[in-house]
Parts: structure tokens; C-alpha cells; sequence
């Protein structure tokens, strides 16, 4: 008896095994069901990195799965602080969502990855499936300035057509990728200095910056642009400004020109760091004129220079061609005379050949003797 | 000429075709999936606007732009979500409630009928929001569905 009650539990038994077993062939889980799933790493926004994860399921048997999403997210290869391995479940007919936003501007630029293990967890009786593991990664680097960083202060005024320009065209590069969203405009800042130069738009693509005053130091101006609170890096920029002159060699050239003399003072104009300037517009000025001695000379009419070749130009003080002259003007002696006909107080502007325009670089005394001309009490720089 | 004729012809059609694609209404599945993807950005930009974080403005303007919607529909949008789920959730608090009862053998044409009720509400829920929305942001944002959204949501 006691043999035919265990033969009858086990044939039970087998019986209820196969019934689990014909039961997990009826609810194969998967008929007319899709498994979703997403992993990436997104530019939403200039300022704006998205990783994440999700999963969710969707057909006849969506009540039968639920969705498990692990999600690991790293900056340049390392783990951002509190994303290792985290689990989001969902429950039946949910979406598991592992998502975060951040701010490059905050959290660094470089490579952003995430890395997703997506689990479809089935109830008891249907057959699992396989997990989804995705990783992605997305580069992200700051936008930048592009153009040339400096320009000129040559005292105001309209851009001389000599190469010397008092403005510089500035273009953002917001250096966000092809299938990046940076819908932002950049906005743009004067950082360090901002009253020596004015920029032509705040919230803009392109800009022109125009000089006010001259820098003080190399790069001592600095510009940003933010595209939703990323910076670019410090775009340094310098205005330069003609600064001083001084003598170049020869100094003086005094040559005989008919009853008289031409005198050539030669000068090199300088910039603010110390590098001689090729061919830049320049002018002259004239103070009131005080006789050394009785003379009936015609005064110099002051002018100004366009261009010049090289780096070397000169002012060509001369008196010739005047039989009437009293005192008489006279061919350069040897050695020269020192019998002086008039002075007057000489200044040099520098960036434009119309006469008080431009940077004051030199104030001299304009000397005429009865035989050449000289500079006298040379003060460059003026300031 | 023939072959000339040819070409323009299967270029004619690809031409169709891509424009029908584009044209193309999202399955309610697709929109499902959208309807997904919308309720976590907005949850994001939800916090972010409970927190009082001007970056909630510029995630919303950035999604508005890659939705390619206007403003005001990008508000439709978000209004219409949580009606579409409550209705969603019913169905699936009936469709649990069968599954407590059928144990381990679902009927599944139980399951079918369960499930096509759900892409119904789907469907009346996106002709709804159409309906909602101006010509041009649905034309926007069916391609958005149709196009970006496919290529992040597998």
C-alpha cells in the first residue's frame, strides 16, 4: 500500500511537472511584444550634457515584464560622482529611467559616456530574454573665439586706409558637433578692461570690437562668450597704439639745394612694445612761431604723410629759393652755423595724415637756423 | 531617353516616397514612445523650474527647438501627457487585474483586446493633440518622432 501511494506521488509529481512545463510553453511572453530600450549621451543645449538609460515594454505581454535599466555615467573615463551601477525599476506597463543633466560649465569638458545594462525582468513562467548593454559617448569641448586679437588706437576717428585698423572682426565658435543641439546665442563679455574697447553686439554670432584706449600690457583685455552659461576660454586682446619716435640713422642729413638747404630729420615710429611700425599716416603741428632774431623767412605750413615705404620716414626742414631772405639763407657750412632764425613749439601725431589728428607721440622744438634746420628738446614718448 | 526617363521616374518616386515618410502620422507606438520621452524631459525641467534654476527655461527652449514647435504648442504638449497616461494606467490597472485571475495561462486574445484598447486611446490621444497643435508644429514634430526620436528610442 505504502508502495502504491508513493508510486502515485510520483506519478503526481511528474504529472505537476509537466504541467508547469506545458504552462511555461503557453506564456512564452514575447508574442507581439517589442522590447525598448534607449542609451546615450546627448548635447541638449550649449551648457546642457544628458546621459541616460531607459526601457519599457510594449504589446500583448507588457504586463508580464518589467523593466530594470543599471546606468553607469563618466567623464573622461571616470565615474561622475554617484552614477555607478545605478538599478531603476519600473513597474508593469512603466518606463525605468536612469537620466541626468549636466553642466559641462561645472562638471568639465571631454569625453562623456554612459553605459546602460537594460533588463527586461519576466514574470514567473515566461522565458527571459537577454539584457541590452549599450555604451555611448559623446566629446564636448568649449566654444571659442576666433579672429585677429588686437587691433589699434589711433586716436579716434574713422579706420585710415593704411592697414592699421581701429577694428577687429570677433566670430564665436560654439564647437558643438553635428548632431549636438546648441540653439543658444553666445553672449559675449568684456571680462578684464572692458573700457578699451567696445563690441558692436551683445547676444550675436559675430561681433567687431573697437578700440577706445590702449592697453596698458600685451592681452591685458579680455573677451568671453558663453553659449548657456559654458564659457569659452579668455580670449586675450591688446590695443596697440603708436608710442613713441625716435631718430633712426641717419639722424640728420643736411644737404645743399640751390641758395639753401634741405635738412632731413630722420624718425622710426615704435608701438607700444617697442616694434617699429611700417608706413602709418602722420601729421605734424605747428605752435606760434618766436624769431631769434629779425627775419622775413615764410613760415612752414604744417602737414601731414599718408604712407611712406619701409619703416623710416623723415621731416625735410629746408629754406632755399629766396634771394629776398633776410637774414640769407644759406647752403650748410662746415661746420655748421649756429645762427638761428625762428623756433617753434612741433608736435607729432601719429594714424592720420590730417594736421591734430592721430596719437601725440612727440613734442619737439622746430629750429631753423640760416644754414639747416633741427629738432630740438625732443620729448617722445609724451605720455 | 528611355533610361533618362527611367531615372527620373525612380527619382520622382524616391522623392514620393521620402515625402510620405515625412508626411507620415507616428504609430501610436512611436507615439508612445514619445509620450515617454516628453513626461521625463519635463520632469527634468519641472525640478529644475521648482528649484528656481534658469537653466529649466533654456532645457524647455532647447527642446522646443528640436521639436521644431512653437512655444505654445510645446505647452500643449505637456498638458495633454498625463490625461493620456491616466487613461493608459486604467487599462493596465484591468489588465493586472486579469493577470491575477488567469495565473499562468493568459488568454491572449484577452491580452490583444487589452492592448488595442490601449493604442486606441493612443491614437485618439495623438489626433487630439493634432488637432490641438498648428499645422506646421505637428508637421515638426511627427518628423521629430518619425526621424530623432527612432534613432534614440530602440
Amino acid at each position: 500500500m505504502k508502495c502504491i501511494v508513493r508510486s502515485l506521488h510520483f506519478v503526481l509529481t511528474v504529472a505537476l511537472l509537466f504541467v508547469s512545463a506545458a504552462d511555461l510553453k503557453a506564456v512564452p511572453c514575447t508574442a507581439g511584444t517589442t522590447f525598448h530600450w534607449s542609451s546615450d549621451v546627448l548635447r541638449w543645449g550649449g551648457n546642457d550634457v544628458w546621459t541616460f538609460g531607459s526601457g519599457y515594454i510594449d504589446g500583448y505581454y507588457m504586463w508580464y515584464w518589467r523593466p530594470k535599466v543599471t546606468t553607469t555615467s563618466t567623464l573622461n573615463g571616470q565615474v561622475l560622482f554617484g552614477r555607478l551601477n545605478v538599478i531603476a525599476y519600473a513597474g508593469y506597463g512603466e518606463e525605468a529611467v536612469n537620466q541626468w543633466h549636466d553642466a559641462p560649465q561645472n562638471v568639465g569638458t571631454g569625453l562623456y559616456g554612459v553605459s546602460n545594462i537594460i533588463e527586461y525582468l519576466p514574470d514567473p513562467g515566461c522565458d527571459a530574454i537577454s539584457p541590452i548593454n549599450n555604451s555611448e559617448s559623446l566629446g564636448v569641448s568649449r566654444p571659442y573665439i576666433t579672429g585677429l586679437n588686437g587691433i589699434w588706437w589711433l586716436g579716434g576717428g574713422s579706420d585710415p586706409a593704411n592697414g592699421y585698423y581701429n577694428q577687429g572682426a570677433l566670430t564665436a565658435n560654439k564647437n558643438c558637433g553635428a548632431g549636438d543641439i546648441c540653439n543658444e546665442t553666445p553672449y559675449w563679455t568684456v571680462t578684464l578692461n572692458p573700457q578699451k574697447i567696445s563690441l558692436s553686439c551683445t547676444v550675436c554670432n559675430s561681433n567687431v570690437a573697437t578700440s577706445l584706449v590702449p592697453s596698458q600690457s600685451l592681452g591685458d583685455i579680455t573677451i568671453l562668450i558663453d553659449i548657456g552659461g559654458f564659457q569659452s576660454p579668455a580670449f586675450a586682446y591688446t590695443v596697440n597704439a603708436p608710442y613713441r619716435m625716435s631718430s633712426s640713422s641717419p639722424y640728420v642729413l643736411d644737404q645743399t639745394y640751390q641758395d639753401g638747404y634741405w635738412s632731413y630729420i630722420y624718425y622710426r615710429t615704435y608701438d607700444l612694445f617697442g616694434n617699429a611700425m611700417p608706413s602709418i599716416a602722420l601729421n605734424e603741428q605747428f605752435g606760434a612761431f618766436v624769431n631769434d632774431q629779425a627775419n622775413n623767412w615764410a613760415k612752414p605750413t604744417a602737414g601731414g604723410l599718408s604712407q611712406y615705404g619701409g619703416y623710416d620716414w623723415w621731416d625735410n626742414m629746408y629754406m632755399y629759393n629766396c634771394s629776398s631772405c633776410s637774414p640769407p639763407v644759406q647752403n650748410p657750412q662746415n661746420p655748421l652755423t649756429n645762427n638761428r632764425v625762428d623756433h617753434a613749439a612741433q608736435s607729432w601725431r601719429i594714424g592720420s595724415s590730417t594736421v591734430g589728428s592721430g596719437v601725440l607721440v612727440q613734442n619737439n622744438t622746430h629750429q631753423r637756423y640760416t644754414d639747416h634746420g633741427r629738432h630740438t628738446n625732443i620729448v617722445s614718448p609724451v605720455n | 531617353m528611355p533610361y533618362r526617363r527611367t531615372f527620373l521616374s525612380v527619382a520622382f518616386l524616391c522623392v514620393v516616397a521620402q515625402a510620405s515618410a515625412l508626411a507620415q502620422q507616428p504609430t501610436p507606438q512611436d507615439f508612445y514612445g514619445f509620450l515617454l520621452f516628453h513626461r521625463a524631459l519635463s520632469h527634468e525641467i519641472t525640478t529644475r523650474a521648482a528649484a528656481g534654476l534658469a537653466s529649466a527655461e533654456r532645457l524647455e527652449n532647447t527642446a522646443i527647438a528640436r521639436y521644431g514647435v512653437s512655444h505654445d504648442d510645446f505647452t500643449r504638449i505637456s498638458a495633454s501627457i498625463e490625461p493620456v497616461f491616466a487613461r493608459l494606467k486604467a487599462i493596465d490597472q484591468e489588465a493586472m487585474a486579469y493577470k491575477a485571475t488567469a495565473g499562468a495561462n493568459p488568454n491572449v486574445t484577452i491580452l490583444q483586446a487589452l492592448y488595442s484598447r490601449r493604442l486606441a486611446v493612443l491614437s485618439q490621444s495623438m489626433e487630439a493633440l493634432r488637432n490641438n497643435m498648428s499645422p506646421t508644429s505637428w508637421a515638426a514634430l511627427t518628423a521629430y518622432i518619425n526621424s530623432t526620436l527612432r534613432i534614440h528610442r530602440r
